[in-house]
């Protein structure tokens, strides 16, 4: 059974998602912030009647908050939406073969999230895990 | 009752309807395995449910068409087409007795043939009675449809709800036409109601949650060997389905609480003087958008001193703070983590879910424990919760240009701060704020979001969280009043401590929902009077002597300190002698007048404690509530942000405490007074100076002496007619009782002229003074 993978950019590497945890993709219009909270955790966003939280995905890897990029990635996470703001949405393809196992050491934000790598097109991406995203770099120290 | 009855018609319906497909396969093909298997169960569970409640017909058939089809499953019997068409006449039947117990109607007809058919026994044509009101049969009142569903079906609703705002904005933007407008309205209405019904959904009897309590009673009783009756009221409340099982289990627990620990043995119990049987009675009822679930027991209540105790042992508190705890004090230590008044632990209660949880399970649906224990007598428990947990009135508030919103439920007033009953008070870097001689701790919205500089003109709002005190929160606006349908939000955003949840504005924009509690706390704003004890004072400085400071409780309940050495006496004051004159507050002492500080601007009632302090040169009055102890301290003390009555804070016996500051009451307070009042004569036998000229000169702080006694006075009042009173005096102040003078020489002032009298008596009196 072929997966589907979300192609997109994140902090300007190439990666993908496990589609079937993606819900949607939207364009963020104006997010609200949240005050004192963690710093991935970009603000709040209207979806409809839903709330959703919006993650910052280059500061849950620990690198400093993306200024721009208005796509995000809607991705329900242990009851609560969170949409995922992202570099850059590519394309969603059929995996040719199961990920594979990391092989090489990562950046520390990276190797938290990463779950393996896939072969698309002859491109050789990692398979981000985006629950991992959600819950940030502080909560997966406290764990 | 009725709701679990409810549940087994419409299973034993649904399975039913389910397994109709499954018989006429069985009947085409009865050698079927898995079509027998299935009608198996359903005449098991439907023989099990029919047990429990106590419907004989149903059971009797169930039972039989069980015992056959085991056989058949067994091979002991064949499945041939009597025994299908039997078994098959015995569904029919169940379904129709399971509808007539929802319709309250009577199948008449004989079982004991259909049993018999089982059997083998010739199938003798019925002697149908014909039941008309068999034919109509009801529609189904109820159907059973899932959560999610109802969730989805909620949200459709919200989303309908925006866009009905979002086209109600725009057509206030532009001028739309009558029809449009009307039709609008319609439409508006409607969903309205189509909320109201959809909010109805979600909405359940209480009775679910009352139904568990008898068996739990029962068997919590019979294996403690208590006696106990449960009294159950008020089942038919509604409440929503989320806020029913959040209650559930601190319910549970009071439950069984109040039987292992509040109800005592028979022998106990007779021995006080009670009746052998305890009794527990749990209701609920409605209170305006609140429900109210009381349990009550007449049990030997709560024992506050073996609370104290217990707290004293773990350490929560010193005896001396334990001692200035009241009753009720008391009693709310049951909500302390680890105490329990329970002698053992028992396998009952003592599951180290303690009172603590039941209160944070409360206090996080914005509910309340209130408890109300009378020793010996008994304890009621109160929850309190909200009728929904979806929607919520809340105030919507502006800070650093950001909308939040407030629960209602915590608001106490608002007022603006640039009002004349509100006084800033910075102390020790913090600020305290005095709203009509009430005064509480104070912080913007705009420093606890870390945002910018707060709008100048704020606004403070008075909030008081549940199970805590009251504060004043400034906030840049006050918007509006609304309903909001608040949801959780993401535990990142939880994590902040700050948030109870989130909504959507109007424009369809998330707003957070701020949690009163969490503010205070991240405020550092601690409530607990009797707070854990913080870290010792280090001991940085042993070169310092020890200073003897008096500790004492202010009237606002905040602990203040004085050098012992600025104080002359401690004295009793009856509040009488407390005036206001002049503009602020005095009290007279014997002979004096003595300016008091300490007291706001409110008269303080009944018994006054005040402080005497003397400069040697003015007398000064400080009001307090009570003395708490004398210290010997050399705490470091952090001076406050500005000059005031607070000249810093020190940690004495690991509580914060303001040092009041003796210079600046002396500064502010205490002008030089004279030795003596000045004296002022009136005119003995003038019934218009003695009633109405008199109590005015009194106010200004001269004694009054009249006649015979003015031998030796300051000022001389003398009427137009007479002489004054006393010739010896310095200065003579005539009044005229006509407005117009008499001549160009008349010095004197006309009775009424106020703020001549005035000026004329300071003017004179400062001379002397």
């Amino acid at each position: 059974m072929a997966e589907l993978l979300l192609i997109l950019r994140i902090a300007g590497e190439r990666v993908a998602f496990p589609a079937s945890e993606v819900e949607s993709v939207i364009e963020l219009e104006e997010i609200t912030p949240v005050p004192r909270t963690a710093a991935h955790v970009a603000g709040l966003t209207a979806l409809r009647s839903r709330v959703l939280t919006v993650i910052d995905c280059r500061a849950s890897l620990g690198l400093s908050p993306s200024a721009d990029g208005n796509e995000a990635v809607v991705v329900p996470s242990d009851g609560h939406p969170y949409a995922l703001r992202v570099d850059g949405v590519e394309d969603v393809v059929e995996a040719t073969a199961p990920p594979s196992a990391l092989a090489l050491p990562l950046g520390s934000g990276w190797a938290r999230v990463a779950r393996g790598t896939v072969d698309v097109e002859g491109d050789l991406l990692l398979l981000v895990d985006p629950h991992a995203l959600v819950s940030g770099p502080a909560l997966m120290a406290a764990a | 009752m009725d709701e679990l009855i409810n549940d087994f018609i419409a299973e034993t319906r649904d399975m039913l309807q389910a397994l109709s497909g499954q018989v006429v396969a069985w009947e085409a093909s009865p050698g079927n395995r898995e079509q027998l298997d299935e009608i198996f169960r359903f005449v098991h569970t439907v023989k099990g449910n029919s047990g429990f409640f106590d419907l004989p017909r149903i059971e009797a058939l169930s039972h039989a068409a069980e015992d056959v089809l085991a056989a058949v499953r067994a091979g002991k019997r064949q499945a041939d087409a009597a025994l299908v068409s039997a078994v098959l006449a015995i569904l029919d039947r169940i379904g129709s007795l399971v509808e007539a117990i929802e319709t309250g109607e009577s199948v008449v007809a004989d079982d004991e043939r259909l049993i018999a058919a089982l059997d083998g026994k010739a199938l003798a044509p019925e002697a149908t009675v014909p039941d008309a009101s068999h034919e109509p049969r009801r529609a189904a009142r109820s159907i059973r449809i899932s959560v999610e569903l109802l969730d989805r079906i909620m949200n459709g609703v919200s989303d309908t709800v925006l866009a009905r705002n979002e086209l109600a904005r725009r057509m206030r933007e532009t001028a739309s036409h009558v029809e449009v407008e009307a039709a609008f309205d319609r439409v508006s209405a409607c969903i309205a109601e189509i909320r109201d019904a959809v909010m109805r959904t979600r909405m359940q009897r209480i009775d679910t949650l009352f139904t568990g309590l008898p068996r739990i009673v029962r068997d919590l009783a019979a294996e403690l060997g208590k006696q106990v009756t449960l009294d159950v009221d008020g089942g038919d409340v509604e409440l929503d389905r989320e806020m029913i099982e959040t209650i559930r289990d601190p319910l549970t627990h009071i439950v069984r609480n109040a039987v292992d620990h509040g109800i005592e043995p028979s022998t106990d119990r007779l021995r006080a003087g009670k009746s052998s049987t305890g009794t527990l009675r749990v209701s609920a009822r409605q209170a305006g958008n609140q429900i109210l679930i009381d349990v009550s027991d007449d049990g030997r209540g709560i024992d506050g001193e073996a609370l104290v105790r217990k707290a004293i042992g773990a350490g929560l508190f010193t005896k001396e703070a334990a001692d200035r705890q009241t009753a009720q004090q008391k009693v709310q230590l049951i909500f302390e983590p680890g105490l329990s008044t329970a002698r053992e632990v028992t396998a009952v209660s003592g599951r180290g879910v303690g009172m603590d949880v039941v209160r944070s399970n409360i206090e996080r649906i914005g509910g309340l424990v209130e408890v109300d224990s009378k020793p010996g007598q008994g304890l009621r428990l109160t929850l309190r919760v909200p009728l929904t947990l979806t929607i919520i009135p809340a105030l919507t508030i502006l800070s650093g240009g950001r909308a939040y919103a407030i629960p209602r439920s915590a608001i106490e007033e608002i007022i603006g701060a640039s009002s004349g009953a509100v006084r800033l008070e910075p102390v020790g870097g913090a600020s305290m704020v005095s709203i009509r001689g009430r005064r509480m701790p104070y912080v913007t919205l705009s420093a606890l979001l870390g945002a910018d500089d707060p709008a100048p003109d704020q606004t403070i709002v008075l909030l008081k969280p549940a199970g805590g005190d009251i504060y004043a929160l400034g906030v840049d606006k006050v918007c509006d009043h609304e309903e909001l349908v608040v949801k959780p939000a993401a535990p990142a955003v939880m994590a902040a401590g700050l948030y109870a949840g989130t909504t959507l504005a109007d424009d369809g924009r998330p707003v957070l929902l701020l949690d009163p509690s969490g503010l205070a706390a991240c405020a550092g704003i601690d409530f607990s009077e009797e707070a854990a004890p913080v870290e010792i004072v280090p001991a940085a400085a042993p070169e310092r002597e020890p200073v003897s400071m008096l500790l004492f409780r202010a009237f606002d309940g905040s602990r203040r300190a004085i050098r012992l050495g600025a104080v002359e006496r401690i004295e009793d004051v009856d509040s009488a002698l407390v005036a206001r004159t002049g503009g602020r507050l005095r009290v007279s002492i014997g002979d004096r007048i003595v300016p008091l500080a300490g007291c706001g601007d409110t008269l303080p009632t009944g018994k006054l404690r005040i402080l005497r302090m003397n400069d040697g040169a003015s007398d000064l009055a400080y009001g307090f509530a009570e003395v708490i102890d004398i210290v010997a301290t050399n705490a470091d003390v952090q001076p406050a942000a500005a000059p005031g009555e607070i000249g810093g804070v020190a940690l004495i016996e690991g509580e914060q405490v303001e040092i009041v500051d003796p210079f600046w009451l002396f500064a502010t307070h205490a002008a030089p007074q004279p030795d003596r009042r000045p004296v002022c004569a009136l005119p003995e036998g003038d019934a218009w100076m003695e009633h109405i000229l008199r109590p005015l000169i009194e106010s200004l702080g001269y004694e009054v002496v009249s006649g015979a006694a003015a031998t030796d006075c300051d000022i001389a009042i003398a009427s137009d007619e007479g002489a004054p009173a006393a010739s010896s005096a310095a200065d003579i102040i005539r009044i005229r009782s006509r407005p117009e003078r008499a001549g160009q020489n008349d010095n004197s002032i006309y009775r009424y002229d106020r703020a001549a009298l005035l000026s004329a008596l300071a003017a004179k009196g400062k001379r002397h003074g």
